[in-house]
């Protein structure tokens, strides 16, 4: 009831109304149910039934299927579909005939593994027979550790303590690989871009030590949506899998709009802030009487949310609280009170950040509200997932803010609704992640000569024997150096130093830090570093040891810093004539060298002085997308409105780039050229930020034609005149019309 | 790019140059052995039992008192030591994990003439199973193990390699890890409890061009590499020393521990120390009850008593511990240690003995105490401020337990005449009014 009225109220509401871009109203679903396979121990299914579990789902009976029939599977799951069940199950069946069983359970995160783990114990419970689950981690304590290594036959990890922790410790863990059976992989969509690419090797690690100690888990893999499970599960681990994706948990009715705010300023293509609108609606929703969840991309605005909506939303002084924030940061007492009073009904709003969209324990809520597209359909149908009953109809709605992507989704809504299309890209051969791992997997067990570990693995160990890291004894390769080589490689990046940035003063402090790619574009001498909304000067910049030092300042201008960006292609993996224009993938390599910075009055945007860079050259091997255009493609345009247009173009297909791929725009950066050097002709270059690639140039070239078709789709359809930041970019007065030229380049290559 | 510039630039590979190793020679001085596994490099070295390492006699080790051998190990007797394996190895690196090698493993046994020391070097890692075998073979026929840090270090990276090459470990035998007895005992006399500052400090050697630790690997990989094999020599005396120096540490241990318990306080409240760290707290108490005596006045004899103290507290006896106080009190003279007593006497007279008078009465001697000792008082402000608060504490307490009685008969006479009133109960004074009328 309470979800039609908020409905109702706000499609009549003259101040909302007419801003939605999109209403859909989703059937309700049945839940499809199937009887527990008969492989499985009748106590399981007793156990269940005590919870009030009678059947399973079909796609749970499906993946329990394939796993007792030893097959590695991967299953695709809305949320709240009970996915815990389809590795919970098999995992305890195995153990309850065989008690020396074990399974190792992977985690992206800390509390995810906690909150998994908290349900496993549960189940225990309900068994009750002793079967011992443990979560093994870096707040472990080092007595507990023991015990999980001698008796844990369940262990509940994540990657990162598998890479340091357990693998170059494997004799200590050798009853966990003796008798490991089952390998849990939860939220794989997660392992993708950087930090899949070093899980993919931290896998093909694991591989060779179950090897050592002959056993050979099955991999049972649970994902959101994606376009590719099968593809990204067999990267990552390296085995055929089977796919389970139809799902046979039911679905309340419910209704998923789009809310885009109206532009305010039509000549930069500013629209009302995404946060206030969502501000407004979910204060609407609250006070209609919907349980409502709102989900904000970074911690500050979930602070400004909880700010505002407690504003408009006011309580007693005194009384307990109806709105709370949940990020991270928050104790996990904290976060399992605040989860408590959701289901008790107490607390009537929460703001959570995109991290968390997962990790909470709450069933569903009436109202959802997403403050910006989140970057990726995995994500955002787990955050819409968020409303939803079973029992009755719910309420989802997108607030769109003026980036391309989100621009782009506002008037394609069956993008959202229709196809999963994006892909979840790794780049597992990529030489630099796995050159790192085959150190740490050369210091786990000696390499046999011709062992694979990727491509030109034999190369590889030849290359570290002789830069003294391993030593060659007849046919086997044997680390033979003082170090410990997981110990230097972090699984979440690729980049290996970033610049610290350390405020100076009678006890330094560090505030932060930046990649080691836009350092010279942020932390330059002289320049004005923006952190937590504040202003700090870098007095000095230590490249050396990647230092910035820096002192707050309140300044009425901030610095520009200018790049130039020299891309030469090294080596072309692969190209094909479309006629209008070449597209192309490759290695390449990239310098950068930072030159001179601008100081840039705040209000006026005027330049208000200008200094020097004094930073060497950096040098980058990595891989690169590229498309250059026939003659014909540019006939009759000008140098100056080929170069704009070939601007424009590339700011619209990296922006919609994130469609597609799943990747964040800022690992894409671009180059347009003119008059190529290798190509000879205008040439427009997008590559990727993560040295040596994580496989997205190859996707974008796979995808050329649905992205350049979407890049004119959401050129064509933005209102503004003359470029803006929703589109391809903003355009200066003094440069030609960088909209038309980039319009017309695309209609001519879309032909 | 090539792939070596390629990793060297994304700082995955150094950029030096290595080069190629012939196959690494046995060591001159070493003989080969053989066994299922195949070739092991070895050599012994005898040294006579008079042997004087720094200044002790090592063949000490071999004939030590019940008292020493009942505190390193429960059930431990000489043919233990006697027939013990004192085991040290030198590894590819400290960080631990599987891929740190134990290239070098000494081990020295008294024999009937001698001391031995065994040594295996690892001449290339293709061999590390016959090592590991005949090392078995050397300590399945010993009777104990001694170590220095072993417990933590030697051992667990014995039984990596081990695990690593599918063998199974030695015999498991009563292990003796020398550095508890050294931190117990000499932990505050040493700059640190190195074995190097135990040989410096307690044995009296001094080594001569003794390798700093951090070379050992690279001589090590010089050799497994290139076949530098004289670099290797000082690695092999240096292993030696640290296994004779294990030896010799018994000795002198003997020499401490072993008869009398210690001389001075200061070796009592050491002795006490390990004792109790042994779980052998009778011998304990009557270590610290020595310490006390030898030093009524000094920090460590003040250390004994309130050690001594706790391990009675343990027992739940607050009466003898309220004498030990008094003991102390009455005999230290020291204006700190006397302080320190009431202090404690005021602590256990009010929440153990549950005795306010008696609690406030210490309290008000040891704030007498400051009064008259102004400079002592100036260095303690906390223990001032500490006294001063239990001192309002208690008198609030006796206040409200005198004037208590008070109030509740007062209240009870309201509720009372609202009631049921009573005439002749008009004004009550006692709390007899609440007891129920029969």
């Amino acid at each position: 009831m309470t979800t039609a009225r908020a409905l109702d109220s706000l499609q009549t509401d003259p101040d909302f109304a007419a801003d939605f871009s999109h209403w859909r109203r989703l059937q309700p679903r049945s839940p499809v149910f199937a009887p527990f396979p008969l492989a499985l121990d009748a106590r399981l299914p007793e156990a269940l039934r005590r919870t009030g579990i009678s059947q399973l789902y079909s796609h749970q009976a499906e993946a329990v299927a394939h796993v007792l029939d030893g097959r590695n599977v991967v299953v695709l799951t809305p949320t709240a579909s009970g996915k815990t069940l389809c590795y919970n199950l098999p995992v305890l069946n195995a153990i309850l005939s065989d008690s020396e069983a074990r399974a190792l359970y992977l985690f992206p995160t800390k509390a995810l593994a906690q909150d998994q783990y908290d349900e496993l114990q549960e189940l225990i419970t309900q068994l009750d027979v002793p079967i011992k689950a443990f979560t093994y981690d870096g707040d472990t304590p080092g007595d507990a550790r023991r015990a999980v290594r001698a008796a844990g036959n369940i262990v509940v990890s994540n990657p990162d303590m598998l890479h340091t922790g357990i693998l170059p410790h494997h004799t200590k863990w050798m009853k966990l690989f003796e008798n490991l059976r089952f390998v849990v992989i939860d939220e794989l969509h997660q392992y993708r871009g950087v930090f899949g690419s070093h899980v993919a090797n931290l896998l093909r690690r694991l591989h060779r030590v179950c090897r050592f100690y002959g056993s050979d888990p099955v991999f049972i893999c649970c994902s959101a949506t994606i376009g590719n499970p099968r593809e990204l599960a067999e990267n990552l681990i390296g085995r055929p899998v089977e796919v389970v994706d139809r799902s046979g948990a039911p679905q309340g009715e419910k209704q998923v709009a789009i809310y885009n705010p109206p532009v305010v300023n039509r000549h930069l293509g500013i629209r009302r802030s995404a946060l206030k609108a969502a501000e407004a609606l979910a204060a609407r929703l609250v006070r209609s009487g919907a349980q409502t969840i709102a989900f904000a991309p970074s911690r500050i605005a979930v602070e400004l949310l909880v700010r505002g909506l407690r504003e408009r939303i006011k309580v007693k002084p005194g009384s307990p609280a109806l709105i709370e924030g949940y990020r991270g940061g928050y104790l996990p007492s904290e976060r399992r009170a605040i989860e408590a009073a959701l289901r008790a009904g107490a607390i009537r709003g929460v703001v959570a950040t995109n991290a968390l969209e997962l990790g909470i324990d709450i069933g569903g809520l009436e109202a959802a509200v997403l403050v910006g597209y989140p970057g990726t359909l995995a994500s955002a149908w787990q955050q819409i997932g968020r409303a939803g009953r079973r029992d009755g109809p719910s309420l989802a709605v997108l607030v769109t803010n003026s980036s391309p992507l989100n621009q782009y989704i506002a008037r394609h809504p069956k993008y959202l609704f229709e196809a999963s299309v994006e892909s979840a890209l790794i780049n597992s051969d990529n030489l630099t992640i796995r050159a790192s791992h085959m150190k740490a997997a050369a210091f786990e067990l000696p390499f046999e000569a011709n062992e694979e570990f990727g491509p030109d693995s034999e190369e590889l160990l030849a290359l570290f024997e002789e830069e003294g890291i391993l030593l060659r004894n007849g046919d086997r390769y044997y680390w033979m150096a003082d170090s410990y080589p997981a110990e230097g490689v972090s699984l979440r990046s690729a980049a290996m130093d970033n610049v610290v940035i350390i405020e100076d003063g009678a006890r330094p402090r560090v505030i932060g830090e930046v990649d080691r790619p836009s350092a010279p574009l942020l932390v330059h001498e002289e320049a004005i570093y923006m952190h937590g909304g504040l202003q700090y000067h870098v007095d000095r910049l230590d490249w050396h040891e990647k230092k910035a030092y820096v002192h707050k300042v309140e300044v009425d201008y901030y610095t520009d810093a200018n790049l130039a960006v020299d891309l030469k292609v090294l080596e072309v993996a692969e190209e094909l004539d479309e006629g209008s224009c070449l597209k192309a993938h490759g290695d390449v390599a990239v310098s950068y060298l930072a030159t001179v910075f601008k100081k840039i009055k705040l209000d006026s945007h005027e330049n208000v002085g200008w200094g020097k860079i004094h930073i060497p050259q950096e040098d980058m091997h990595t891989t690169s997308y590229w498309l250059a255009l026939d003659p014909g493609a540019a006939e009759a345009m000008s140098q100056p409105a080929i170069e704009a247009g070939l601007w424009g173009m590339a700011h619209l297909l990296s922006g919609v780039a994130p469609l597609f791929l799943m990747c964040d725009p800022k690992d894409l950066q671009l180059v347009a050229q003119v008059r190529s050097p290798f190509t000879e002709r205008p040439t427009l270059f997008i590559y990727e930020t993560r040295p040596g690639g994580v496989g997205l140039a190859e996707g974008l070239f796979n995808v050329h034609d649905r992205l350049l078709l979407a890049a004119l789709d959401l050129a064509a359809e933005c209102p503004c005149s003359s470029g803006c930041p929703s589109c391809v970019g903003p355009s200066a007065d003094d440069t030609p019309h960088m909209k038309a030229a980039a319009l017309t380049l695309l209609r001519r290559l879309v032909r | 790019m090539q792939l070596r510039e390629r990793l060297a630039h994304a700082g995955v590979l150094p950029r030096s140059e290595g080069s190629q190793a012939p196959r690494a020679p046995v060591p001159p001085g070493f003989s080969r052995g053989e066994n299922r596994f195949g070739e092991v490099y070895y050599r012994d070295r005898y040294l006579p039992l008079d042997h004087r390492h720094g200044e002790v006699d090592i063949g000490a080790a071999a004939e030590l008192d019940t008292q020493l051998l009942e505190r390193l190990g429960e059930g431990l007797t000489a043919a233990h030591i006697r027939g013990a394996a004192f085991l040290d190895i030198e590894t590819t690196g400290l960080s631990g994990g599987t891929g740190t090698y134990a290239f070098l493993i000494g081990v020295g046994t008294f024999e009937s003439l001698a001391f031995r020391v065994r040594q295996f070097v690892l001449g290339d890692p293709r061999g590390e199973a016959a090592m590991l075998c005949a090392l078995s073979e050397t300590i399945d026929r010993c009777a104990a193990l001694v170590t220095f840090n072993g417990k933590t270090f030697d051992l667990p990276q014995l039984s990596t390699r081990y695990a690593l090459n599918r063998l199974a470990p030695p015999a498991d035998l009563p292990h003796i890890d020398l550095l508890h007895p050294a931190r117990r005992l000499f932990g505050r006399r040493l700059q640190s409890c190195r074995l190097s500052e135990i040989e410096r400090g307690l044995l009296g050697l001094r080594r001569q061009d003794d390798l700093p630790s951090w070379m050992i690997p690279g001589l090590y990989f010089a050799y497994v590499r290139g076949g530098h094999v004289d670099g290797l020599n000082p690695v092999f005396q240096h292993n030696l020393l640290d296994v004779v120096s294990l030896a010799a540490f018994v000795a002198y241990l003997n020499g401490v521990a072993g008869r009398a318990p210690g001389e001075d306080a200061h070796g009592a409240l050491a002795l006490a120390r390990w004792d109790e760290s042994r779980g052998r707290y009778a011998e304990a108490m009557r270590l610290y009850e020595e310490a006390w005596d030898r030093d009524p006045d000094g920090d460590v004899g003040g250390e004994a008593v309130s050690r001594l103290a706790r391990l009675v507290r343990w027992s739940g006896d607050w009466r003898r511990c309220e004498a030990l106080w008094t003991e102390e009190e009455k005999r230290t003279g020291s204006v700190r240690r006397a302080l320190r007593a009431r202090v404690e006497l005021a602590k256990l007279a009010e929440h153990r003995l549950r005795d306010v008078g008696k609690a406030l009465e210490y309290t008000r001697e040891a704030i007498e105490l400051l009064a008259v000792n102004p400079q002592v008082a100036r260095t303690l402000p906390e223990t001032s401020a500490a006294l001063a608060h239990r001192l309002r504490r208690l008198e609030r307490r006796i206040f409200a337990r005198l004037s208590g009685q008070h109030r509740r008969t007062g209240r009870a006479a309201v509720t009372g005449s609202l009631s049921s009133p009573r005439p002749g109960d008009s004004i009550p004074s006692t709390g007899r009014v609440l007891e129920p009328t029969p």
